[in-house]
């Protein structure tokens, strides 16, 4: 799966640790997830969502 | 590398962890004295032989409970990862003993091995996971 994270992200001008403070994860999950060594769950990526106000699949997507 | 701050979740865990070590060496020096110096007999010495390991069982428990209390989906999957380490490195190792000592008679582990090499598997896990997926500077 891949992710718009780390650009939506930038686009706002937040940092990781920002990130990781609104959606009550370690900086270290929100890295791992930009990065794509993590995908997470499905309740972790609607809380994604609702911040960011867009849809699951705007933000993530399926390689195949 | 920066420095994390740690969840609620690991500041619990570490301190149930210190304290349950803490209870347990005091547990594994109490009972040694006991059975050396008191001369502790009967059913009584077979209590003090199990006596230590109920803080391994707190111990256990610890871990369970860290893993329940994790909010951080990311950190309880490494937590997990590292744990299935150590589980494999030692149900590997006691087969391998198993087999040398049914065929050769030889290759009994020493007391304790199990849980020093878990436990070893565990730490080493933990840490090269915290080493790949460390974090620099935050943009």
């Amino acid at each position: 799966m891949t992710n718009r994270l780390k650009a939506l992200r930038a686009e706002r001008g937040w940092s990781q640790a920002f990130l990781a403070e609104r959606l009550e994860v370690s900086r270290q999950s929100v890295n791992a997830i930009e990065t794509g060594r993590y995908d997470p769950s499905l309740p972790l990526a609607f809380r994604i969502a609702r911040l960011f106000e867009m849809r699951i699949e705007e933000i993530f997507e399926d390689r195949e | 590398m920066e420095c994390l701050p740690k969840s609620k979740a690991e500041k619990v865990y570490v301190r149930r962890i210190t304290v349950t070590m803490a209870v347990y060496v005091l547990l594994v020096f109490g009972t040694t004295w006991a059975v050396r110096h008191a001369h502790v007999q009967g059913w009584l010495l077979y209590v003090c032989a199990v006596v230590p390991s109920l803080a391994i069982f707190r111990l256990l428990q610890v871990v369970g409970l860290y893993l329940k209390e994790e909010t951080d989906e990311f950190v309880r999957q490494q937590m997990v990862n590292s744990i299935l380490w150590g589980t494999a490195v030692v149900l590997g190792l006691s087969a391998v003993s198993d087999f040398l000592r049914g065929y050769t008679g030889k290759g009994e582990l020493p007391g304790f091995t199990i849980f020093i090499v878990f436990w070893m598997v565990f730490a080493l896990a933990q840490g090269v996971q915290q080493l790949r997926n460390r974090v620099g500077g935050d943009d």
